[in-house]
């Protein structure tokens, strides 16, 4: 019982364990797998991202206004959802231009609210993905 | 009267239910209540009472088993109550999209109000999804507790009082303009 | 009038992990007879891998199935198809491989003795035990950049490589999780109330755990000597110093010390693979697709895992069929339950250490 009482003594001095997250912010490694984010002017539209991709989180859909490149034929946009990615960087392995075009960073992902429509409409635009 | 608007939010107690998942968010959740990230410093416990909580956290994609159990626990939760989808199974399906016995994502049966991306989703996107919680938690409080009118006013023509057409009928509302 | 009540422990429940249920059918406290219902997460995933997903995406997709052996998963199921495509990969990607798989087995021990010790009214153990845990999250999170799930197989190969800070970094925290096991398995032989709710409860026999054909810790804790590590050739397991681990009395207390001295061996087959990594390259490209059947097993952290895969020369495959290591312990749960006390059930439930997600795929 002595031993008990001598080590609730020594602990009052030591350093507590906790983190208090959102006061304190955490720092992440540079190699943390976190978001992934996309250079529109040097993507060749090779469409090998979209086939590497296990959950299906890429998308490439025919819009009325496309963005301006010339390797651009048939009007094609991208559409990525953080929110059914599984964060596994096949599509950085697959990309022929993996530093420039779509790289991985050590950002947190986004948190969504009801108005985002983060299910619904990502129905939407596989509807006309099949049109 | 004592009043309970300022401090709904300084306790809330959360139940946590497995609707299939692979256990990895699972996982998560319980290193938050570990010594390294304390959410009970915000007053966090957890019970597995449906009737005596307000934040219910639910994981994995919901399988065809496990929907009745579900939609049980969500109604004999007390209002104003938060749901919370954890994980990337749970907000859209996730690898296990169009799989035969498989819900494409939560917002399909029971309405949610945050959803936490990740796979699985680490303790500090947890805490940013509870803090959020609790802001809507604090907005849906004010909400339930403002005056409404029930009966429209009574007429009075010659001093002669008339109260035949105060009634509403189901789903009226009154225009504030009409006095 | 009936003698016997019924009482579910039902798919929720504060002292359930997982969504499990049983109906116990209990006559004054004791327990006569039992029904099980597994199935609750059944997914469809056999169906999906020979219809929706090539095959070099399909380890992605296997490590879902349980968050808490998923790298042997993955790791099972990417030697299958080696052996069907042929080649042969670097000295260096087979000892990483086994050093990812001997920390996965550390961190899902811990979660199980917490759990028990949780279970028996113990809370001060149980917050210990997790706060001393965080220290294996960090060194995953930095060799492979995430803390469950990590993506780290590939056919070929491994994705990510270890430089000599890291190593060293890695060696001091392991030295310091030591010293605290030590600490663990003191307490749990020397403390007098612990051994109350521990010693002489849920017994399994040597002869029932050969009858049942029992697998892991729960038949080396009654005296079997059965682990696939001694019968496997894919990866240099006697190079690196390993030894297996048993016990003979066969109640929650066997199991429980058989889980720490597994946790001692594991810290020091990573210590001398840290310090003994040979040099060369982590990834070679294999060319081909896979033809014909074969069976893989391995040594997950609750037992023997399995698998048989069929290809036909295209992409698709023909057929995966998963056979996993709790699935094999359902009967032998039944049988421990008959006539021990209703109160003590949650402790031997969580002693067994289910895992139900692998269960029902």
């Amino acid at each position: 019982m002595l031993t008990s009482f001598f080590k609730a003594f020594t602990n009052l001095f030591k350093k507590p364990q906790t983190i208090d997250y959102p006061v304190t912010s955490i720092e992440k490694d540079k190699e943390y797998r976190g978001l992934i984010e996309y250079g529109e002017s040097e993507c060749i539209y090779c469409l090998k991202c979209e086939k590497a991709c296990p959950p299906g989180a890429i998308l490439f859909v025919p819009v009325e206004n496309p963005p301006k490149n010339e390797k651009n034929k048939k009007g094609l946009k991208y559409h990525y959802n953080p929110h059914l990615c599984i964060y596994c960087s096949e599509c950085v392995r697959a990309c022929p231009k993996p530093e420039e075009a779509l790289w991985q960073s050590n950002k947190k992902p986004p948190i969504g609210i009801k108005d985002d429509k983060v299910n619904d409409g990502w129905f939407e635009l596989e509807k006309l993905k099949k049109v | 009267m004592f009043d309970f608007k300022p401090i709904r939010k300084k306790s809330p107690w959360i139940l946590h239910y497995n609707a299939g998942s692979c256990n990895g968010c699972d996982i998560e959740i319980l290193a938050c209540l570990s010594p390294k990230y304390d959410i009970e410093r915000f007053g966090v416990i957890n019970t597995g009472n449906p009737k005596q909580s307000d934040v219910f956290l639910v994981t994995g994609p919901v399988t065809f088993r496990s929907r009745e159990r579900l939609i049980e626990l969500y109604t004999q939760m007390p209002e104003p109550k938060v749901v919370m989808a954890v994980g990337s199974c749970t907000c859209t399906g996730g690898v296990f999209r169009d799989m035969y016995n498989v819900e494409d994502g939560l917002d399909r049966y029971i309405p949610v109000d945050v959803y936490v991306p990740g796979c699985a989703s680490s303790p500090e996107l947890i805490i940013d999804g509870l803090v959020k919680a609790l802001e809507i938690l604090e907005s849906k409080t004010k909400e339930i507790e403002k005056p409404f009118k029930l009966f429209r006013n009574e007429t009075n023509k010659d001093g002669v009082v008339n109260r035949r057409n105060s009634a509403l009928k189901v789903g009226e509302e009154i225009d504030d303009e009409e006095n | 009038m009936k003698k016997t009540i019924n009482i579910p422990i039902g798919s929720q429940h504060i002292a359930l992990l997982e969504p499990v249920r049983f109906k116990f059918e209990c006559e004054n406290e004791k327990i006569v007879g039992v029904g099980s219902d597994v199935g609750f997460v059944h997914r469809g995933i056999e169906k999906a891998c020979t219809t929706k997903f090539k095959f070099d995406g399909i380890g992605y997709v296997v490590a879902r199935v349980c968050g808490l052996c998923a790298i042997t998963h993955s790791m099972t199921y990417t030697a299958s198809i080696e052996k069907l495509i042929g080649g042969e990969i670097t000295q260096k990607a087979k000892y990483l491989r086994i050093l990812l798989l001997e920390l996965d087995r550390v961190h899902s021990h811990m979660l199980c003795l917490s759990h028990t010790c949780e279970n028996a009214g113990f809370e001060a153990m149980f917050m210990r035990i997790m706060g001393d845990r965080e220290d294996i999250m960090e060194i995953q999170e930095l060799i492979t950049g995430n803390r469950v799930q990590f993506d780290y197989i590939s056919i070929g190969g491994v994705n990510r490589d270890i430089d000599a800070a890291q190593a060293k970094n890695i060696l001091a925290k392991l030295e310091l999780l030591k010293h605290k096991v030590l600490g663990y398995i003191d307490e749990f032989t020397n403390n007098w109330s612990l051994s109350l709710k521990f010693k002489g409860i849920g017994v399994l026999t040597l002869d029932d755990a050969y009858r049942f054909n029992t697998i892991g810790p729960l038949a080396r804790a009654s005296g079997l000597q059965a682990d696939v590590r001694n019968e496997i050739d894919y990866l240099p397991y006697d190079e690196v110093g390993f030894n297996m681990q048993t016990h003979s009395d066969g109640d929650i207390n066997a199991r429980n010390l058989v889980r720490l001295s597994e946790l001692l061996n594991s810290i020091e087959m990573c210590n001398n693979i840290l310090e003994g990594l040979p040099e060369g390259e982590i990834f070679t490209k294999l060319k081909g697709k896979p033809k014909g059947d074969t069976v893989v097993r391995f040594e997950a952290p609750r037992g023997e895992l399995m698998y048989y895969v069929k290809g036909n020369g295209s992409a698709m495959l023909d057929r995966v069929r998963i056979k996993t290591p709790t699935f094999s312990s359902i009967p032998a749960f039944s049988h421990v339950f008959m006539g021990a006390d209703y109160a003590d059930a949650p402790a031997i439930l969580a002693s067994f250490d289910p895992c139900l997600s692998c269960t029902a795929k």
